[in-house]
């Protein structure tokens, strides 16, 4: 007998509900034999097409009702089934809800840091040019170049078709409005044009042409709230530096992800006229210049025309040392790490290793999830077995626990939004820089968010749904459990927790080495004597003339057992000067060194040891005029040994060619221990001190232990006598120190919380993991019970499955984990060693996790009544 | 109020009594009205009245002739019978005495 069209029958099962596949098949057979039977095969052909075709809009009306019908059958089961095992479903959920909520955080944090400075409207066509010189063996990159170079720049290259410059003013820099005297950092002189390159919207009203006359000035929005209470601030006066400048209008604040966020702007024009000197020199390097290229302009084409502009102006000698290229806009933020940024940049790397957490997690997260949600269905085999029995098609098994592991699924991304909101404040603790949650509602996050959930449901019903589904319902229902141990691979599951193990493992060792590195940079010593060293800076060189009387003034204080003071500070790195060691030829072969400016008695009150010969002496003139101290970092690069410096001539010479006389020529008088002037995040480096009255940039006074707080307070007054105008600003030394290592702190929180983190994952996985594998060898415990076995034995039987999936993922993480942090740790010239200690945590920890979530289960399995546990059968 | 096509189906499970299933409703329908009806448009029907109660379902034994597939049977309910008989009580009253237009019809 014929069977009617394969295709269309095909068809038809497609747009039919199966609930009512069989007798809509048949109807259609046996019309379509009778009319075979009558007129043939061609025309029952023809018909069953005609009817199929016809029939596909009213079918898929009812397919769809009765999806509907069913969707809420299920639904209502899914919330039964979860209301039934609340505490299982509380952990998967929260699970899968931890994980979110920590991707949730670091993506947002992402996107916020991969936005910086996308929002002007031309900024892929907008490049900050910045500079690189080699006039010491080593190469610099700076943010900054000279003020003649942007009109330069815009004058000869057709690319360029506009230009700013910004030059950044000191911090705190004194505004007065009648008589109220504020400060405020990061005011700008801007050159008028960047208003419109930047596209800077206006955020109340703006005189014609703002910022082109010399001390005309602009305010952003909150500054002239907070000055003048209103926006509408056109003509007022602001005092700037004892100087008065009218106010030209008001622009909306930069948004918190730009690379600079200007609080008022100065006219460039201001500058023209105040400083010449400064703005007209090729040799001063201290504007940022932004350039406007033309569009489709490629930054590369700038920067290949560089090396001939330069060489044509100053010369090849010039050209080989000095040369520029673009920054675009938009990398500035994540990828420049220049001199003289204008502000502390993000970094590229964080951002990477972020990334990896958060993959990291949100993988263990799901694993654990679809893990779980696998082992839980595998209980559930005589349910699917009823279902099947009264007549459940295996798609609607299927449909069944899809729709329920998405009902999950969804239930932890509400879930983790709340966490979000609860712990966004902690985050942007951790991370330093606020996290902008609105970001949230941006459709493509939510698309992405509901998309993932939607996968890992689905993954989650899927395994267990298809497993199930093919179940033998007759089977299935004598046994109880048959098959269901079958459920899913072992090798699979294994493999998932080894993996989970394997994080987590590496996480903790992460954590553990970032510690110990951070204690070992604390512990390390200084080389110099840090403790109850108050610092006062001279913040102007108009200070720095009294600075003399204030030291004086300082010593008189009582608690005050000495007083010094240094050109730069401890910690904060020195400059670099050329230095010609004897018995080298002038202008040939120099030295590069960090040099520090100090007064005479630095060396003595900061207790830097000597390696040979003397400290400065404060009595001699010859020291004062003419001797040098080095390190012994200095006398190694010159190619001495600490007693061979001593008594050798060197000179510091005023220009290359040695033409000019030299700054200072004289003798080396001692040699110094290598302290640390500079960060202990780089080596020491070979370092020259240089006695001068004029050092008294940093002031630093040791205050006696007794009673720091009033020897303080007394140093204040004491300050207010000489400078009655200016606030007393001081730290501690010591505090200092710890303020460098702030990004290593931050690091070694973020990594603390996310290992915590992926412990308490990995430790949900397991509970359910030993749960399931417990439940599934019930009888088998039931009996070695019967026949004489301890719990003992049993607990020992259980806990091997996952003992030696420990030592599996032991073995992977302990490498991986030491490759990822031998590259953390090569930023830093002083490190930790590969401590067995360690690892050998890291793997205890996650073996006493182990040992206590599946001990758990296998007491609760040992101690249980073997009766109970057979007679189920 | 029933539709047309309801009102046609219901009266076509009267007829065919115990042999009212899917395909000879669809087969009867074409007849009569002389339209191939799809089998969709008499499914749509079947479950709405089911669902008002006018008609009730079962599932017959499988039988040859269509795969080894069971029907869905259909038989009228007493309030199906009731809602045939006012329908036709409606018909009737409104063919009653209708005026001569002078142009053929039946």
């Amino acid at each position: 007998m014929n069977h009617p069209p394969r295709i269309w029958l095909a068809l038809l099962r497609l747009i039919v509900h199966h609930s009512e596949q069989q007798f809509v098949e048949g109807d259609l057979e046996e019309t379509f034999h009778e009319i075979e039977a009558s007129y043939g095969r061609r025309r029952a052909a023809q018909w069953y097409r005609s009817q199929v075709l016809r029939s596909i809009p009213g079918f898929l009306l009812r397919t769809s009702y009765w999806s509907r019908e069913m969707t809420k059958n299920y639904l209502l089961l899914a919330l039964r089934n979860i209301r039934k095992s609340l505490g299982f479903m509380t952990i998967n959920v929260s699970g899968l809800a931890i994980g979110l909520a920590c991707t949730i955080m670091i993506g947002l944090f992402t996107i916020s840091e991969l936005s910086f400075d996308t929002h002007h409207e031309k900024a892929d066509r907008i490049a900050r040019v910045a500079r690189t010189s080699k006039f010491t063996e080593i190469e610099s990159r700076a943010a900054v170049t000279p003020a003649p170079l942007g009109p330069m720049l815009a004058a000869n290259f057709p690319e360029v078709e506009d230009y700013f410059r910004l030059w950044k003013r000191q911090n705190d820099l004194e505004l007065r409005i009648e008589d109220v005297i504020s400060q405020q950092s990061n005011v700008y002189d801007a050159d008028a044009s960047m208003l419109e390159i930047l596209s800077v919207e206006a955020a109340g009203p703006w005189v014609d042409a703002p910022l082109s006359q010399p001390f005309h000035m602009m305010l952003s929005a909150s500054t002239a709230e907070r000055l003048f209470q209103t926006r509408d601030v056109v003509g007022r006066s602001v005092e700037v530096q004892g100087e008065a400048f009218v106010v030209d209008g008001v622009y909306s604040d930069f948004p918190s992800n730009s690379h600079f966020r200007p609080a008022a702007l100065l006219s460039f024009a201001t500058l023209i006229q105040q400083r010449p000197e400064l703005v007209g020199h090729m040799g001063n390097n201290l504007f940022h210049t932004y350039l406007l290229l033309t569009p489709g302009t490629k930054m590369e084409t700038v920067d290949a025309k560089f090396p001939g502009v330069i060489e044509a102006a100053a010369g090849p000698e010039v050209a080989a040392r000095l040369g520029f290229y673009l920054q675009p806009l938009t990398d500035i933020h994540l990828h420049s790490r220049l001199d003289h940024e204008l502000e502390v940049n993000g970094s590229v790397e964080t951002l990477f290793i972020l990334g990896m957490i958060a993959l990291f997690i949100l993988t263990l997260a799901a694993v654990n999830f679809i893990n779980l949600s696998t082992a839980r269905s595998a209980r559930r085999a005589r349910e699917v077995g009823v279902r099947k029995a009264v007549g459940a098609h295996r798609s609607q098994v299927v449909s069944q626990f899809l729709e329920e592991t998405l009902v999950l699924s969804f239930l932890a991304l509400v879930m983790s939004l709340l966490m979000v909101v609860v712990f966004a404040p902690l985050f942007s603790e951790l991370a330093g820089r606020p996290l902008d949650l609105l970001m949230l509602m941006q459709p493509g996050v939510v698309a992405g968010l509901v998309g993932f959930v939607v996968v890992v449901g689905l993954a989650a019903g899927f395994y267990p749904a298809l497993v199930l589904a093919r179940f033998n319902p007759i089977q299935v229902l004598k046994s109880g459990t048959a098959g269901a141990g079958n459920s899913g691979s072992p090798l699979f599951r294994r493999g998932l927790v080894v993996f989970q193990f394997v994080v987590s493992i590496v996480l903790i060792i992460g954590t553990l080495v970032v510690n110990q590195q951070l204690e070992f940079l604390r512990s390390q010593p200084l080389g110099f004597d840090q403790d109850q060293m108050l610092v006062t800076r001279l913040r102007t060189p108009e200070m720095h003339q009294n600075g003399e009387r204030l030291m004086e003034e300082y010593k008189r204080v009582s608690g005050v057992s000495a007083v010094t003071a240094s050109g730069s500070l401890l910690g904060g790195g020195a400059s670099t000067v050329l230095i010609m060691p004897e018995g080298v030829q002038q202008g040939v072969d120099g030295v590069s060194l960090a040099m520090m400016m100090v007064r005479p008695d630095f060396i003595d009150v900061m207790n830097v040891g000597t390696l040979a010969g003397r400290s400065f002496d404060p009595e001699r003139q010859t020291d004062l005029d003419n001797a040098f101290v080095i390190n012994g970092q200095a006398a190694r690069r010159m190619g001495w040994s600490a007693e061979e410096a001593v008594g050798k001539e060197i000179i510091w010479p005023s220009g290359m060619d040695g033409s000019s006389p030299p700054v200072r020529q004289g003798e080396v008088i001692g040699v110094m221990e290598d302290f640390h002037f500079a960060s202990l995040h780089t080596a020491v480096e070979p370092l020259i001190m240089v006695p001068a009255e004029r050092a008294v940039t940093y002031i630093m006074t040791r205050v006696e232990t007794s009673d720091v707080v009033a020897t303080v307070r007394r140093l204040e007054a004491a300050w207010a006598q000489v400078y009655p105008e200016d606030a007393f600003e001081s730290f501690f030394l010591d505090e200092h120190f710890d303020t460098l290592y702030q990004t290593e702190e931050r690091s070694a929180r973020l990594f603390s919380v996310f290992s915590i983190l992926a412990l308490t994952l990995a430790g949900l996985g397991l509970l359910g993991l030993a749960s399931h594998s417990t439940s599934r060898r019930i009888r088998e415990i039931g009996i070695r019970k019967v026949m004489g076995a301890s719990s003992g034995s049993i607990l020992g039987l259980l806990l091997k499955e996952f003992v030696g999936l420990v030592l599996v993922a032991f073995m992977v993480a302990s490498p991986a984990a030491w490759f990822i942090m031998r590259g953390w740790l090569e930023n830093f010239p002083l490190r930790v060693g590969a401590d067995p200690a360690v690892f050998l945590t890291a793997g205890f920890l996650v073996a006493i996790l182990t040992a206590l979530t599946v001990g758990f289960h296998a007491l609760r399995a040992a101690w249980s009544d073997p009766v109970e546990a057979i007679r189920c059968e | 109020m029933l539709t047309r096509a309801e009102e046609l189906i219901l009266l076509a499970v009267w007829r065919l009594q115990e042999e009212a299933y899917g395909a000879s409703i669809r087969t009867h329908l074409s007849d009569v009205t002389g339209e191939d009806w799809p089998i969709a448009t008499v499914y749509t029907p079947l479950d709405r009245l089911t669902r008002k109660g006018l008609l009730r379902s079962r599932m017959g034994s499988p039988t040859g002739g269509r795969g080894g597939r069971s029907r869905k049977l259909y038989q009228l309910t007493a309030d199906g019978v009731r809602t045939l008989g006012h329908a036709r009580n409606v018909t009737e009253a409104m063919w009653q005495d209708l005026p001569d237009l002078g142009m053929s019809w039946s």
